[in-house]
């Protein structure tokens, strides 16, 4: 009997067989970070402005709206962090009308569930909320001069996030929970493995047992090259690794790891394929690349993706809808080959 | 170990507490100001290769800086006006459109170890905000192009094109950031080009001083 579009997303997150590779975010929708802003306390409203823990979000065009941290606006520094417990407050998830929420993402992308599965990003991992607080130089200094500092606060903000997932499942009740944590750049690692394993490393973990508890399959989704600690990611419990670079040796890593993670990604967004004057040709040549490269292997979810330079949806919807229909129809024309 | 050893072994340790009485230390034994300047600079080169072959990271990298930035604190009421450690002016910018800065401030910091005086711009730099900063300030070597984002690199490619039809002259330009390449770079008439912050350092002073 033939796969759903869902069975077979899930199929391949969880290493069964599938029937072609699944295409995210077609097989699979989006909600919270990632499809849009996300809940405002994260990272602003839609738009840009304050989020609970009060840290200002902008929306530049050029990042096609994605949210930032207003620059040089932050509430910590590494000489203010041991006083994190007087300066840090956390938004109250109690107050939050959840059930409205989630009622207007599903209206404004519906979707079938029996047909689809369900992703919910949850922007600002432990990390990334450090970085939020205080600015990108002081939070990697901070874990150099004030580890114990930063890992009671990264602990708080992991207990935070298992009481944000516990509304997730109530509320939005998705298959699968993608902890949105960049540790990595084009270039590599932000901190050194040994200090991402002292200090992050056990809190991703707690937030993926928590997640798993709760019924859903946690996912982890970092940029960059990255691949130097896919044993740390592994072992943090994380079904797949989102949004994986080709500067990460991708092959690599289905062949040595692909029984143990999937892996979600491979389209060349930062190189020619990604560029705003790429020809169209260009960006279908790199989803057939991606397929035809990646897609040989089991365990593998193609992910598109380009940063158009608009603040209008239509816009990145009229370069993403072609790139999306071709996967989709390649994936269906290659079929799953043994 | 003379004391001027001791500063450079610190700052590259990131020792930022130590430094501080290190060079007082080293300046009481004798040592000249603009030599424990070098010591630093030359510490900072170390760092830099250390962090372009992956041996130390960002973390390690800015606390060797913070080390130098407290070193020469202390030399400062000492070297007031003299100019002879440096390389000239670096004018820095994240390019227009790009809010983004945790790049542009650490080539920043690295071209400043480097040993040039850095007038930053900040971020989302109007193409014609580079020219006037180039007029305003003297002694201009150098002006550095940064840029993350894919949807930027076409003004970063107008920048550095109406810098070099500006017809003002002495400097040369470097870009860089993570969608760029050497054949960007040139593409686009860029005298420089730097994958990572500590190469950014060295590709700068070969561009000076050549």
């Amino acid at each position: 009997m033939a796969l759903t579009p869902k069975q077979n997303y899930l199929n391949a997150i969880n290493h069964k067989e599938t029937e072609r590779t699944p295409v995210f975010p077609v097989d699979c929708a989006g909600s919270g970070f990632g499809a849009f802003p996300g809940p405002w306390f994260e990272k602003g409203p839609m738009g840009g402005g304050y989020d609970g823990f009060g840290v200002r979000w902008i929306t530049p065009a050029s990042g096609g709206g994605a949210p930032i941290p207003a620059p040089n606006e932050y509430i910590l520094d590494s000489e203010t962090v041991a006083n994190w417990k007087n300066i840090v407050k956390f938004p109250d998830l109690e107050a939050v009308d959840w059930k409205a929420m989630a009622e207007a993402e599903f209206q404004m992308m519906p979707f079938d569930r029996e047909q689809t599965a369900l992703e919910f990003g949850c922007g600002n991992g432990v990390f990334e909320r450090l970085a939020a607080l205080m600015g990108f130089e002081e939070a990697l200094i901070s874990l150099l001069e004030e580890p114990e500092a930063c890992y009671e606060l990264m602990e708080a903000i992991t207990d935070y996030k298992i009481e944000f997932a516990k509304k997730v499942k109530e509320f939005y009740n998705p298959d699968i929970f993608n902890n949105y944590d960049d540790i990595a750049t084009e270039r590599g690692l932000f901190m050194s493995p040994d200090t991402y394993r002292k200090l992050i490393k056990p809190h991703h973990k707690r937030l993926c047992a928590a997640v798993r508890e709760l019924g859903m399959i946690p996912i982890q989704h970092t940029c960059g090259l990255c691949e130097s600690l896919i044993e740390d990611i592994i072992d943090t419990g994380a079904a797949a690794w989102s949004s994986v670079q080709p500067i990460n040796d991708i092959v690599r890593l289905q062949k040595e790891y692909g029984d143990k993670i999937a892996i979600i990604g491979g389209y060349n967004s930062n190189g020619a394929p990604g560029r705003v004057d790429a020809p169209m040709e260009v960006m279908l040549a790199e989803v057939h690349r991606c397929l035809d490269t990646y897609g040989q292997y089991p365990s593998y979810v193609i992910f598109p993706f380009v940063t158009v330079n608009s603040l209008n949806p239509n816009d990145m919807l009229a370069v993403m809808k072609p790139l999306l229909g071709e996967a989709v129809k390649y994936s269906h024309e290659l079929g799953r080959k043994k | 170990m003379a004391k001027i050893d001791e500063v450079k072994a610190m700052v590259e340790a990131g020792k930022s507490k130590l430094v501080p009485g290190l060079v007082q230390e080293a300046l009481d034994e004798g040592s000249a100001a603009k030599d424990i300047l070098q010591a630093m600079v030359n510490s900072m080169g170390v760092v830099g290769d250390r962090f372009s072959t992956g041996e130390i990271f960002v973390p390690e990298m800015l606390m060797a800086a913070k080390a130098m930035a407290k070193g020469v604190d202390v030399l400062k009421p000492l070297m007031a006006g003299d100019n002879t450690n440096s390389l000239g002016t670096c004018i820095i910018g994240t390019i227009a459109g790009d809010l983004h800065d945790i790049g542009k401030n650490l080539v920043s910091m690295m071209i400043k170890s480097a040993g040039f005086n850095m007038v930053d711009l900040g971020v989302d730099v109007p193409v014609t905000k580079w020219v006037e900063a180039i007029k305003e300030n003297p002694n201009v070597t150098l002006v550095a192009c940064s840029g993350l984002l894919t949807t930027t690199m076409p003004a970063m490619k107008e920048a550095v094109q109406t810098i070099k039809g500006s017809g003002l002259t002495g400097f040369k330009i470097i870009v860089g950031g993570a969608p760029l390449t050497q054949e960007y770079a040139n593409e686009i008439g860029a005298d420089g080009f730097a994958p990572d912050a500590g190469s950014a350092a060295v590709k700068a002073k070969e561009l000076v001083t050549a």
